[in-house]
């Protein structure tokens, strides 16, 4: 097994479900660089092997602890004997364990409304990042879930440092090619006023360190990442009827600010480029 | 070099172990290796595989002519099941081979660049390895004992990845 090359290996591992890879990256070292090799996800997005989860949303026990994210998954389509298809829906929970692995288990979906609010706090290089929020602007722990491969990364809790007027924030998820490192951006601002706190995590590490820079302008909503840079549309218009957008290079860790044409309300991100969408 | 009676064009393969195999091209065209050879022509009447033994040869040449001899799917849009059938059976009786074959046929294969023997043997060693213990692929697949992992990173491996061992 030595001798054969790494495409025929990936080419291999690609066609293996995520739950047994977990389990190879015992056998040896190679096989857990293969493993752990982010081709390897591309690869198995094209084999389509395993049903992926394409929507979630929450559960809470009665007392309060317990806390599921549901992930819908169109398994495949059948073909009936007249002729038509359908798709099969099942559901996959993730279930918090020991540890940063959260495993699948297919289980009916339930259908009481939820009381935390779990949001998607952005995506980037198939990683989504939700927020189990207690209240509405007040984020309080995030977690960052690899669909494909079925894993979890909790980041540790925010400094809650700020006091209780420390409360709108907006978070970013985002990767530095250089160093080929994920990172957090956490954007906390005060209820009132334009001061505005900046936390950093860095993956692998245990902590969030506050920058010395911090946005022009106050900023809520979800972050784009596109081609480095996180961004955000600021949450004032200005006299003209723009909205400016707010950049966060993830290497330097600077803001900056752009200009967008008149009439923006809404951005999005195609191929690593940021579109302005505009009413009417 | 005057051909016998069959109309077609004949190519000649030659093992590590000297031993020739001689081939309708055809058959020879499903390796897109070769055929990039016979259209730069650069192939000689017979041509030399000097990483591939006799054994390992004649299975893939084997698998070659059965690929060649069917229709194709892009030819024909209702080409009848029964030939997608009959070499669905054909693949399945083809990988039922040892782990040590089965990864000189893939060596092979690679170098041949055969796309679809490629997929077949990579589909059987998954299938092979899926549902076993990290034990017992260490033994199937012969894992060199200098490349594993410290009793720690093993223990801290197992640690991590424990959902996947309920």
């Amino acid at each position: 097994m030595d001798r054969l090359p790494s495409n025929i290996m990936l080419s291999i591992f690609s066609r293996v479900p995520a739950i047994c890879l977990a389990r190879f990256r015992c056998v040896s070292k190679e096989w857990c660089e293969y493993i752990d090799d982010p081709y390897l996800t591309i690869l198995q997005d094209e084999q389509v092997l395993e049903p992926i989860p394409i929507l979630y949303h929450s559960r809470l026990s009665l007392d309060r602890r317990i806390h599921n994210l549901c992930f819908h998954t169109i398994e495949s389509s059948k073909q009936t004997e007249s002729g038509i298809t359908y798709d099969d829906y099942h559901t996959y929970v993730l279930e918090p364990k020991e540890g940063r692995f959260l495993k699948f288990l297919r289980k009916k979906p339930l259908s009481e409304p939820s009381r935390v609010g779990i949001r998607v706090r952005g995506s980037c290089n198939g990683l989504i990042c939700l927020s189990h929020d207690e209240d509405y602007d007040l984020i309080t722990s995030l977690v960052v879930v690899h669909l494909l491969r079925k894993e979890c990364y909790e980041l540790p809790p925010l400094p809650m440092c700020f006091g209780s007027s420390m409360r709108r924030g907006s978070c970013g998820l985002g990767f530095d090619a250089s160093t080929n490192t994920l990172k957090m951006v956490c954007v906390l601002c005060r209820d009132f006023g334009p001061e505005c706190t900046v936390m950093v995590h860095e993956f692998g590490t245990n902590s969030w360190r506050e920058i010395p820079q911090v946005p022009s302008y106050p900023i809520t909503g979800e972050a784009i990442f596109a081609n480095g840079c996180l961004h955000w549309l600021v949450s004032h218009v200005a006299k003209d009827g723009g909205i400016g957008v707010i950049w966060f290079d993830v290497n330097k860790e600077e803001f900056g600010l752009i200009d967008p044409p008149k009439g923006v309300f809404y951005i999005c991100s195609i191929h690593s480029c940021v579109f302005f969408l505009r009413k009417g | 070099m005057s051909t016998s009676s069959s109309s077609s064009k004949k190519i000649v393969l030659k093992s590590a172990d000297n031993e020739t195999f001689e081939i309708d091209e055809i058959v020879a065209l499903e390796s897109q290796a070769i055929k990039n050879m016979i259209e730069d022509e650069c192939a000689d009447n017979v041509i030399p595989l000097g990483n591939i033994d006799s054994k390992t040869l004649s299975k893939i040449i084997e698998y070659c002519k059965k690929h060649a001899e069917s229709p194709k799917k892009d030819d024909n849009a209702d080409i009848d099941e029964k030939a997608v059938e009959d070499l669905k059976s054909f693949d399945a009786e083809f990988a039922k081979v040892d782990m040590p074959l089965i990864q000189d046929i893939l060596m092979a294969a690679n170098f041949l660049n055969i796309d679809n023997l490629i997929g077949l043997m990579c589909r059987t060693i998954a299938d092979r390895i899926k549902g076993k213990t990290p034990e017992e692929i260490r033994k199937i697949l012969n894992i060199n004992k200098n490349d594993l992992l410290s009793p720690e990173q093993e223990a801290k491996a197992r640690e991590e990845n424990s959902w996947a061992f309920d």
